[in-house]
């Protein structure tokens, strides 16, 4: 599933705690791969150091139980996150 | 008998009171003697006593502190970095402190390789977080802050320091690290808590409980100060806070002298995050924003869009207030590796600025792109430094126009902005007529035309003393840039430390600047000097300025 960052600011501290936050709720492990570059959702400091500015497209791939639920999550908060 | 310390003063102000010395730099072991069991349940206790401080404190926090401090409870919970800390010391067996360490550093240097400047800024949090976790494996705890007047006293200052509810009871802080640009300076500025930081090893010396005397706007701290001295500090501080009323009732003014002349007292910054505090004195816009800092300490230059977005918000937050641009003044004392400009005898003199810039237009054709993308969000003036050749300002105004055309084709535009030069070479003084018909303005930069005049290093101790802007060429080389910009109807301005001297603002009034442009801390003090001036005597003064002989006879005449 490709996505694109739409936050004017990326995915600064305050989103990526949120995102952080949400993905806690599942057991499926879900990953933002940009290029080479791979980052567990779970893990803001892993999250923050992929630098995802506006524009920049990426996938998100799940694992786990609830793997199709927590994806879809993982979308609609990309897809919310115009301005914060 | 008094000791006196000096360090770099960044945030004006003076306190008086007994001191609380947070260490931070410590001593620890590599190894342990506890078994991994024991080092890892160590860690663990510390994380667990960590996480419940910060989240009473988010629960006592508002505003910015809070979101602060959520992302620090976050980052602090982070499953990664957790992970990697206990490995080292499950695998590697190292002391519990060390595996922070170690774990932090890592994540450290990822986010400062990062290209966007907000990224790589997180690394003090994250610094931040290691080290409120080593203090307490170490058992150091955190020291509590009083409830009465104290001055905090470090060897690392960190931001979270200065974080909440600290003004009440903080009237000074003084630290052995850091510098004027630093978070911390910029939160002391803002908290108007009086700082004195770049105190070096002087300040181990200093034991909680001593009382200190700290000024800030001298840059100087006073250990074991005898009671005539408190007293002289007291009488001081008192001064001082009625000229702050006083100044700050000058906020929402925009400054015309007594003969209605508006003269514009704008701000030097040297990023984004400088604009609050040139808001807060109600500058008008901003007279120099130096973008190399955009360049330094990365190891690639920054994209078309992390530069257009740093504009833009700049522009945006000014409003319709004028912020000049300058160009990457790079090379010479700012070097910057990715560029490979080669260590050279003579960097002031040598391929710096628009001299390496005509070599390698591409990086100048990115930053006017930016620069021009981000035109539309305020009043935008670029200024090009280094300028000694008419044929480098035409150069400059050719590229210009290519990079309007072919963002034209690209769907942008009509773009508005000015373009002015700097004057800080001696042959651009001698041609300021013929330079005047080529820009929109000139602004003056006085700390290198002073030195390049006048042939002195003011970093140079043996000959500091020649450099002073006060010198009668110095004021001769700007009465006549400011004549020839008169004669072609451009604004002239001035953005070196001179402009910052209220003594020395009064001779500019005379010569008749437009502009001045300063640190946000003196902007309110010249807009006093503005509004006051009458205009009387000019003409006798300045026939008196243009008879001087020394540096001395200047002074004189305008009380320095």
């Amino acid at each position: 599933m490709e996505i694109i960052m739409k936050n004017s600011t990326g995915l600064h501290a305050r989103p990526a705690k949120e995102l952080v936050q949400l993905c806690q709720q599942f057991d499926a492990t879900v990953q933002l791969i940009v290029g080479e570059k791979k980052a567990n959702t779970k893990s803001m400091l892993a999250l923050m150091s992929l630098g995802l500015e506006e524009g920049q497209r990426f996938q998100i791939s799940a694992e786990g139980e609830d793997a199709t639920v927590a994806e879809q999550a993982v979308k609609d908060f990309f897809e919310r996150l115009t301005h914060a | 008998m008094s000791l006196r310390l000096e360090g770099i003063g960044v945030s004006d102000g003076i306190g008086l009171a007994p001191c609380v010395f947070l260490k931070r730099k410590r001593k620890y072991a590599h190894e342990t003697e506890l078994s991994r069991e024991q080092a890892l349940h160590r860690y663990r206790w510390a994380l667990e006593t960590v996480e419940n401080r910060i989240k009473r404190e988010i629960g006592e926090a508002t505003g910015e502190d809070r979101a602060i401090l959520d992302a620090h409870a976050t980052m602090l919970l982070d499953p990664e970095y957790q992970e990697r800390i206990e490995l080292h010391i499950s695998e590697e067996g190292v002391s519990p402190a060390y595996a922070v360490e170690r774990a932090t550093q890592f994540y450290r240097e990822m986010f400062e390789q990062m290209d966007n400047a907000y990224f790589r800024e997180r690394a003090a949090d994250l610094v931040d977080i290691g080290d409120r976790l080593i203090a307490t494996i170490l058992g150091e705890g955190e020291s509590e802050r009083p409830d009465s007047a104290y001055i905090l006293v470090t060897d690392f200052l960190k931001p979270s320091d200065l974080i909440g509810d600290v003004s009440e009871h903080l009237l000074g802080v003084c630290s052995g690290s850091g510098g004027a640009t630093s978070h911390a300076a910029i939160l002391a500025r803002s908290k108007g808590i009086p700082c004195v930081m770049g105190l070096g090893d002087a300040v181990d010396a200093i034991v909680t409980g001593e009382s200190l005397i700290i000024d800030g706007a001298e840059g100087v701290v006073l250990r074991h100060a005898d009671p005539a001295i408190q007293m002289q500090y007291r009488e001081k501080e008192r001064r001082l806070s009625i000229e702050r009323e006083a100044l700050q009732k000058l906020v929402d003014e925009k400054p015309s002298t007594r003969t209605g002349r508006r003269i514009e007292v704008a701000c030097n910054i040297a990023s984004g995050a400088d604009m609050a505090g040139v808001l807060e004195v109600g500058a008008d816009g901003v007279g120099l924003f130096r973008t190399e800092m955009l360049f330094m300490d990365r190891s690639t230059p920054p994209s078309e869009e992390e530069q257009t977005r740093v504009y833009r918000q700049v522009l945006s937050e000014a409003d319709d207030r004028r912020v000049v641009i300058r160009t990457m003044d790079i090379g010479g004392d700012k070097p910057v590796s990715y560029l490979g400009i080669e260590a050279e005898e003579n960097p002031f003199l040598g391929y710096r600025a628009i001299r390496y810039l005509m070599d390698h237009p591409e990086l100048l054709i990115t930053q006017f792109r930016a620069l021009l993308r981000a035109s539309d969000a305020g009043n935008l003036a670029i200024m090009i430094p280094m300028i000694s050749h008419l044929e480098e300002i035409r150069w400059v105004k050719d590229l210009i126009q290519t990079v309007e055309k072919e963002l034209e084709r690209e769907g942008h535009g009509p773009f508005s902005y000015e373009l002015g030069m700097m004057i800080e070479v001696p042959s651009a003084v001698m041609m300021a007529d013929r330079f005047a018909r080529e820009v929109d303005f000139f602004s003056i930069g006085t700390n290198d035309l002073t030195g390049y005049l006048l042939a002195a290093d003011r970093m140079n101790s043996r000959v500091a003393s020649i450099y002073d802007y006060w010198d009668p060429s110095v004021v001769r080389a700007i009465k006549r840039v400011i004549d020839a910009g008169k004669q072609e109807r451009i604004w002239v301005g001035m953005c070196g430390g001179a402009a910052g001297d209220p003594a020395y603002a009064k001779l500019l009034l005379d010569l008749g600047l437009d502009e001045l442009s300063t640190e946000p801390t003196r902007v309110l003090k010249l807009k006093s000097i503005i509004m006051a001036y009458t205009g009387e005597e000019t003409a006798h003064r300045l026939s008196r300025v243009m008879e001087a002989d020394t540096k001395e006879d200047v002074k004189a005449i305008y009380g320095s």
